[in-house]
C-alpha cells in the first residue's frame, strides 16, 4: 500500500447553511490523518452530519476548502465526486441501508457494480473480511432475515471491499444494541491501525468516543473542542454540559 | 409533504382514468350504432348475424374498457394510498380507526368516480356530435351511454375500495415500519387461485368456441365471455409471469452492474410490480384484440370476395368498422398508458432510498438514469409483450368464430399488422422515457445525500 500523506482530509473554513435557517455549520476547519479514528460528537442539530457530507463531498459547502490527499473535492463536479467516492471512500450508515433485493454477499459487492472503472475484488481482502466480522452464515441470505448487528456488519464489509483510504460512519452503532455497538467500534479501531484507514464516525456514546484516536466535539456548527483520547466520563460531563447549558 | 404531493398526483392519475374510461363507454355504444346504421345500407344490412356480431364487438369492448380502467384505477389508490401510508398508521396509533380511515377514502373516490364520469360523458358526447351526429338522439344508444357511465363510476369507487382492502389490512404499527415486514406480508392479496380459475377457463372457453363456431355462428357469444374472463383473470397471470421473467433474465446474466442490481430488486417487488404491470398487460392484450381480429378478418374476408363482386361492399364495412373502433381504440391506449406512468413512476419512487444508497457508494448520474431506464424498459416489456402475445391470440380466435362456419375459408392465419407493432414499440418505448424523465427529476437532480434523508 502506497503511504499516504498524513492529513490524508483536510477541511479549511467551511461554512453550510441549509436556506434561510441558521448556520448548520460555520468556518469549521480540521484535518484528518491517515490510520487515525476520529469521533464527531455533539448535541442533534450541531452539524455533526452536515460536517460528514461536506468532508465526503455529497453536499457542497457554501464556502471553504475540501482536500482529500491531492485532490479538491469543493472543485469536482457530480460525476468525479461520484467517482471519488466509488474509488477511495467507504459509508456505514445508521440505517445501513441494505438493498433487500440482494444477499449479503451481493451487498457486500455492490460497490464493485457501480461505476465506469470496474473495481476489482481482492478476494483474499474479501475473505479476511469475512471471517474478521463473522458474517460468513449472513452471506446467502436476504437483509430482513439478518439482526441489526449482522446488517451493519454485511454494511461494514461493504464500506471496506474496495480498501477506501477514508471511511465516514453516521451514528454507525445507532441502531445497535450497547455491546453490538461495543463490538462494531473495536473492530473499527482495529481495522484504522491495521490498515491505515482513516476513519471519521458521529456517535453519541462517550464509551465508543473514548476508543478513537480523537474526539470533535461539535455546538452550534463550530468546533467546541478538539480533544485527543479521553476518558468516558470526562466525555460525557462535556456533553452534558452542553443540555445544562 | 412529499406524501401530499405523490397523493395528488396520483388522485389526478385516477381521476384522468375515470374521465377517459368514460369517455370510452360514452364513444362506444355511439360508434356501434353509427357502423350499424352504415352497414344496414350495405348488402350486409340483412344478415342478422352481422348486427349481432357488431353489438358484441361493442359490449365486449365496453367490458374490457371497465375492467382495464378498474384495473388502472385501483393501481393508482394504491399509490395514494401507500404515500400516505405513514400518516394514516399514525392517525391510528393516535385512536382514529380503519374504518374511519376507509370512509375518508370512499369519500375521495365517490367524488373522482362522480365528477369524473360527467366530464366523461360530456367529452364524449361532444366526440360523436363530431363523428356521428346522427346517433346521439337515438334513445338505444343514450341508455348504453348512461349505463356505461355508471359502471365507471361504479369501477373507481370499487378500486378505491379494493385499494383500501389492502393497503389498510397492514396493523397501524407495520405501516408505521415500527417492526420488520417482508413487502409479500405488508399487501396481502386476494387469493391468486380464482384468478388464475379465470384466465385457464377464460381460455379452454375461448378454444372450445373456435371450435364450436365451426358449427353454429353464435360461438362468438361464448369466446367473448371467455376473452373477458381471461382478462379479469390477467393479474394472477403477471403475479407469476413478471417474477420468472426477472429470474430468466438474471440467470442469463445478459444485464450486468447497476442494472442487474435494478432487476433484482424488482425480482423482490414483484408482487407490487406484477399489479402495475397488470394494466399495462390487460389494455395491450384488449387493444391487439380488436386489431388482430379486424386485420385478420379483413385479410380473409378479402381473398375470399375477391372477384365475386360484393368484394367492395365487404371490404367497404370492415373499413368502416375498423375505423371506428379505430378511434375507441385509441382511448383505450390513453387509459394503457397512464397506468404504465402510474406502475413506473411508482416503482421508482419505491427504490429512492434504494437509488440514493447506490449513489452515495459512487454511481454517477448518467449511470443512474440509464439503470432506471432498463428498470422501466423491463417492466413496460413483460407486461406488453405477453399482452401482445395473448391479444394475437383472442384476435385470432374472435376472427375464427365469427367466418368458422364459412368453411371454405379454413383456419384463418391471424394478422398481427406491423404499423400497429411499430407503433406500440414507440409508444412504449416514449412512455418509458417521460415517466422515467419525471421519476428521475425525484430521484437524480437533489444531491444524494438529500435523497436518503428524504426517504
Ligand atoms: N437538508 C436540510 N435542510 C434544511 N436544514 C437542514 C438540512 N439538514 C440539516 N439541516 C439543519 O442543519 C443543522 C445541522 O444538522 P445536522 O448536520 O443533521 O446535525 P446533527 O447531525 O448534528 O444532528 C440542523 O439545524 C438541521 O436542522
Ligand atoms: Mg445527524
Amino acid at each position: 500500500m502506497t503511504p499516504l500523506p498524513r492529513a490524508v482530509l483536510a477541511a479549511r473554513h467551511v461554512h453550510r447553511t441549509y436556506g434561510t435557517g441558521p448556520a448548520a455549520l460555520t468556518d469549521v476547519s480540521a484535518d484528518f490523518a491517515a490510520g487515525s479514528l476520529t469521533a464527531v460528537m455533539g448535541p442533534s442539530g450541531s452539524g455533526k452530519s452536515t460536517l460528514l457530507h461536506l468532508l465526503s463531498g455529497l453536499d457542497d459547502a457554501d464556502h471553504g476548502e475540501i482536500r482529500l490527499g491531492e485532490t479538491a473535492i469543493h472543485d469536482l463536479d457530480e460525476d468525479a465526486r461520484a467517482e471519488l467516492r466509488h474509488q477511495r471512500m467507504g459509508f456505514v450508515f445508521q440505517g445501513f441501508n441494505l438493498l433487500p433485493g440482494l444477499t449479503g454477499l451481493e451487498n457486500i459487492r455492490l460497490p464493485l457494480r457501480l461505476g465506469r472503472r470496474p473495481v476489482t475484488a481482492d478476494p483474499q481482502w474479501e475473505t479476511y473480511l469475512i471471517d474478521l466480522l463473522d458474517i460468513a452464515d449472513a452471506l446467502d441470505r436476504s437483509p430482513t432475515q439478518l439482526s441489526g448487528g449482522q446488517q451493519q456488519r454485511i454494511a461494514i464489509a461493504r464500506a471496506l471491499l474496495h480498501r477506501p483510504d477514508v471511511v465516514f460512519a453516521d451514528e454507525p452503532t445507532g441502531s445497535l444494541d450497547v455491546a453490538t455497538g461495543r463490538n462494531v467500534l473495536a473492530l473499527f479501531s482495529s481495522l484504522v491501525r491495521e490498515h491505515g484507514i482513516c476513519m471519521v464516525m458521529v456517535t453519541h456514546d462517550p464509551v465508543a468516543a473514548s476508543m478513537c484516536d480523537r474526539i470533535l466535539v461539535l455546538r452550534d456548527g463550530a468546533i467546541e473542542h478538539d480533544l485527543a483520547t479521553t476518558a468516558p466520563e470526562e466525555l460525557a460531563r462535556l456533553l452534558i454540559g452542553h443540555v445544562g447549558a | 409533504m412529499r406524501a401530499r404531493q405523490a397523493g395528488q398526483r396520483a388522485t389526478g392519475a385516477a381521476m384522468l382514468i375515470s374521465v377517459t374510461g368514460t369517455t370510452m363507454t360514452t364513444v362506444v355504444p355511439g360508434i356501434q350504432a353509427d357502423v350499424a346504421q352504415k352497414v344496414a345500407e350495405t348488402l350486409f344490412g340483412g344478415i342478422p348475424l352481422v348486427q349481432l356480431i357488431l353489438q358484441l364487438l361493442a359490449w365486449a369492448f365496453l367490458a374490457i374498457a371497465v375492467a382495464t380502467a378498474t384495473s388502472t384505477a385501483t393501481n393508482s389508490f394504491r399509490i395514494v394510498l401507500d404515500a400516505r401510508l405513514e400518516e394514516i398508521a399514525l392517525r391510528r396509533v393516535l385512536g382514529s380507526s380503519a374504518t374511519r380511515e376507509r370512509r375518508r377514502l370512499t369519500r375521495l373516490s365517490s367524488r373522482i368516480g362522480i365528477i369524473g364520469a360527467l366530464l366523461g360523458m360530456t367529452l364524449g358526447t361532444l366526440v360523436l356530435l363530431a363523428v356521428a351526429p346522427g346517433v346521439v338522439t337515438e334513445p338505444f344508444t343514450v341508455l348504453s351511454i348512461v349505463v356505461g357511465a355508471t359502471a365507471m363510476a361504479l369501477a373507481t369507487v370499487t378500486a378505491a375500495g379494493r385499494a383500501a382492502r389492502e393497503v389498510l389490512s397492514t396493523t397501524a404499527i407495520t405501516g408505521l415500519r415500527l417492526t420488520r415486514v417482508d413487502e409479500a406480508e405488508r399487501a396481502p392479496h386476494t387469493p391468486h387461485e380464482a384468478g388464475r380459475a379465470l384466465f385457464v377457463g377464460g381460455l379452454v372457453v375461448v378454444l372450445g368456441s373456435v371450435v364450436a363456431s365451426l358449427f353454429s355462428p353464435f360461438a362468438i357469444l361464448v369466446g367473448a365471455l371467455g376473452g373477458v374472463a381471461m382478462m379479469f383473470g390477467a393479474l394472477s397471470v403477471m403475479e407469476v409471469l413478471l417474477p420468472a421473467v426477472l429470474t430468466f433474465i438474471t440467470r442469463l446474466g445478459i444485464v450486468h452492474g447497476a442494472a442487474g442490481v435494478a432487476v433484482q430488486s424488482l425480482r423482490t417487488r414483484s408482487a407490487a410490480a406484477a399489479r402495475g404491470a397488470t394494466g399495462v398487460f390487460t389494455s395491450t392484450a384488449a387493444v391487439t384484440t380488436f386489431v388482430v381480429a379486424l386485420a385478420t378478418l379483413t385479410g380473409s374476408l378479402e381473398d375470399s370476395y375477391a372477384g365475386t363482386g360484393h368484394e367492395d361492399a365487404a371490404v367497404r364495412v370492415l373499413h368502416e368498422v375498423t375505423t371506428q373502433f379505430g378511434l375507441a381504440t385509441s382511448l383505450l391506449v390513453v387509459l394503457c398508458g397512464i397506468g404504465l406512468y402510474t406502475s413506473i413512476t411508482h416503482s421508482i419512487r419505491q427504490r429512492t432510498r434504494e437509488i440514493a444508497t447506490i449513489r452515495v457508494l459512487g454511481q454517477r448520474p448518467d449511470d443512474t438514469r440509464r439503470m432506471l431506464l432498463v428498470e422501466a424498459g423491463l417492466l413496460t416489456a413483460s407486461a406488453a409483450v405477453p399482452g401482445l402475445a395473448l391479444g394475437t391470440f383472442t384476435g385470432w380466435a374472435g376472427a375464427q368464430d365469427v367466418l368458422g362456419t364459412v368453411r371454405e375459408l379454413g383456419l384463418l392465419v391471424p394478422v398481427l399488422p406491423w404499423p400497429y407493432l411499430l407503433a406500440c414499440a414507440a409508444g412504449a418505448g416514449l412512455l418509458v422515457l417521460v415517466s422515467m424523465r419525471a421519476a428521475a427529476r425525484h430521484v437524480i437532480e437533489p444531491a444524494p445525500v438529500r435523497a436518503l434523508a428524504t426517504a
